[in-house]
């Protein structure tokens, strides 16, 4: 017998006859305090814990003044990596010209981390955490959005969502054919040194929405 | 010297340390209020999502087997290796035959306290492997040549100063007495790490069955680079680390970090399917998934102490802890300190020699009051106690004479009727009780108080 085989027997051994069963966890409201159906509120709330957390939050309302928007972030930043996708496309060519985009190009390790901004599309946002949700194959990668000090994230405000609970819905309502995928709370941070609180850690020290309102 | 004489004395040593004291307790006060705040702004009630919480993780205990399997057939399905380590030295063997296989020299590490407990830093280091820990806190304790403090903030015993001293001894770095500035020495420093290292190890908080996928949990973003740039990713977790599924994260993602550390989340929750996936961007190429049994499966067989397989290592049983936050983390000298480590480490390592971990306990209950899953952890103490007791070779007269020690105790018509007898008797117990044991047995007043209050009343 292998050790896979004994590790298995052993607990089939000690397991109980009884198979309490327990229904998928999907209670946010009854369990948060915090939680809300409102949809009126999401945004309110998404700006408000976005904000506690040092995220910066830009709220605009069509491709042109995300432009500028991006433009104003991106200054003094260079070069700069942006996902390959027709969103980003479309904001882009009125912006910063030293702009290379990912995937399309091989990038090393090395010339990876010679990026000083990113920007990528996420798959929701979520009002009860103030998290973005993104993946590897929706977002350019894994690389992109945690190896350059400035991320800024495109996203629509009809990508809100209520708690997490819906987030992970959503996900399990697709194929879920990426490797990985991220729930973001805020920049990198550590609390490490004599629990002060320090931006930056390893990953990026600025994390930016540019929040486009959908008409 | 044996464990428990070594335990003795670095607990009085540290007991007495008003520095080190003064250390612990800011650390974890600011913690306190933290969490505090946390629970009552998230938690309409936080007794009823621990205890829904607890009976997730039950199930998982209770359909084991049946739920690891399912998760193994899932992450293959991916293109990730899953392979099962009934026993430290495996895990260690099979970790070495996959650097073999991939000529690794260099290793980054995000923090783990799996990997502490099969001490892969020393193996690899025995293998002419380099090992670079990630996490700020890990790589100050790796600097400093020491074992993590605690499993959560495993350099929270580490002033600004100290901090600073080693990274200009071992970095090169110049002194500096801002938090901000001595993060950046690291941050720099490990930059290298990620772009530079054949493998990268992480640990796991949940191994979600269905579908098949890894959970890390983060502040830093190290684990994010250390699962992303090299081209090999390994995973070493224990086999509780399962949960049933996806949606269980909703649930425990929220409670993991306000236990934890007081947020409402941390920074960056990865859910990691499989190497890089056709089409992908980048990744590693090969994901491996080490599943460790190390004593787990043993400690299921006991029906009372098996609820400390929920356990979840959030950490918090430690700060709540009034032993842990007298004798501080390395007095344990094991892999999991405070309470769930006095519970777990006798069952894993030998009652006989580690059972003065529970001994060590007022049985205050604190620990059992903030842990997320609802395990009694006091009550697991008290049963480490029983088997002790029970394997121990004390004499029988010693065993019978306090069991009717005991019977008199607590009953007070017995005490009132044998007071005299009794306080003779402990007058020679505690005579006679050999030295060795270290034990004490208390004295009893000559008089009761229902005696004393007679005589006094009047006067
Ligand atoms: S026993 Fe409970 S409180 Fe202690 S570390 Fe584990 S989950 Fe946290």
């Amino acid at each position: 017998m292998n050790s896979r085989e004994k590790i298995l027997q052993r607990l089939r051994q000690s397991s109980p006859l009884q198979n309490p069963a327990t229904s998928p966890f999907g209670n946010d409201a009854g369990i948060f305090a915090d939680y809300t159906d409102d949809e009126n509120k999401w945004l309110s709330q998404f700006r408000a814990k976005f904000a506690a957390l040092n995220g910066e939050l830009y709220e605009v309302g069509n491709i042109a003044e995300a432009g500028q928007q991006i433009q104003k972030l991106l200054s003094g930043a260079s070069p700069v990596l942006a996902q390959e996708h027709p969103l980003i496309r479309e904001i882009l060519p009125t912006v910063e010209p030293d702009t290379d985009f990912y995937p399309g190009l091989e990038l090393s390790a090395p010339e990876f981390a010679e990026y000083q901004a990113a920007i990528s599309v996420a798959d929701c946002l979520v009002a009860r955490t103030g998290s973005i949700v993104l993946n590897s194959r929706s977002a350019g990668g894994r690389r992109l959005s945690i190896l350059p000090p400035l991320h800024i994230v495109i996203a629509k405000t009809n990508q809100l969502v209520p708690s997490l609970s819906e987030a992970i819905a959503l996900y399990l309502k697709t194929k879920m054919d990426w490797s990985y995928a991220v729930i973001i709370t805020g920049p990198s941070r550590t609390s490490d040194i004599e629990k002060q609180l320090v931006l930056g850690a390893h990953g990026p020290k600025r994390l930016a929405i540019v929040l486009l309102h959908a008409s | 010297m044996n464990t428990q004489k070594q335990f003795k004395k670095q607990s009085a040593e540290k007991a007495h340390d008003q520095q080190h004291l003064l250390k612990i307790r800011k650390a974890i006060r600011t913690y306190d209020e933290k969490v505090a705040e946390m629970k009552q702004a998230q938690f309409i009630d936080w007794p009823a999502a621990r205890k829904q919480a607890g009976q997730i993780k039950q199930y998982v205990l209770e359909n084991w087997a049946d739920l690891l399997e399912q998760f193994e057939s899932n992450m293959k399905e991916n293109g990730a290796e899953v392979l099962w380590a009934e026993t430290a030295e495996q895990a260690r063997q099979i970790f070495l035959e996959i650097a073999d296989r991939h000529k690794a020299k260099k290793i980054v590490k995000s923090k783990s306290m799996t990997t502490e407990e099969i001490e892969l830093n020393e193996t690899c280091e025995a293998n002419g492997i380099e090992v670079w820990e990630s996490d700020l806190g890990e790589l100050i304790v790796q600097l400093a040549g020491e074992k993590p403090y605690h499993i959560v903030t495993p350099a929270m015993h580490k002033s600004k100063a100290e901090i600073s001293k080693l990274f200009h001894e071992k970095l090169g770095s110049v002194e500096s007495d801002s938090a901000e500035e001595l993060t950046m020495i690291a941050r720099a420093h490990l930059r290298q790490a990620y772009v530079t290292a054949d493998i990268g190890v992480s640990g796991a908080n949940f191994l979600i069955a269905d579908p098949g996928l890894v959970h890390i949990t983060e502040n830093e973003g190290n684990i994010r680079l250390t699962t992303a740039c090299p081209p090999v990713h390994v995973v070493i977790a224990g086999i509780e680390k399962l949960l049933p599924r996806l949606e269980d994260l909703a649930l425990f993602l929220p409670l993991l970090a306000t236990s934890g550390t007081g947020q409402q989340l941390t920074g960056y929750n990865n859910l990691i399917r499989g190497p890089r996936a056709a089409g992908e961007a980048d990744g590693p190429r090969k994901m491996y998934v080490i599943l460790l049994d190390n004593g787990r499966s043993q400690l299921h067989a006991d029906p009372k102490l098996r609820i400390a397989l929920r356990c979840i290592r959030c950490g918090a049983c430690l700060n709540a802890c009034p032993v842990y936050k007298t004798i501080g983390g390395h007095s344990y000298q094991t892999t999991y300190q405070g309470p769930i480590g006095a519970v777990l480490t006798p069952q894993f390592r030998g009652i006989a020699e580690w059972h003065h971990l529970s001994d060590a306990s007022s049985l205050c209950g604190a620990c059992t009051q903030v842990c997320p899953v609802d395990i009694p952890l006091h009550e697991l103490l008290l049963e480490n106690r029983r088997q002790s007791d029970e394997q121990s070779n004390t004499s029988l007269f010693w065993k019978q004479s306090l069991k009717i020690w005991a019977v008199i105790m607590s009953d007070r018509g017995k005490l009132n009727a044998f007071h005299r007898a009794a306080a003779n008797g402990a007058e020679a117990a505690a005579l006679l009780l050999p030295h060795e044991t270290g034990k004490r047995i208390p004295k009893l007043a000559r008089q009761t108080f229902a005696q004393w209050w007679e005589e006094n009343e009047q006067s």
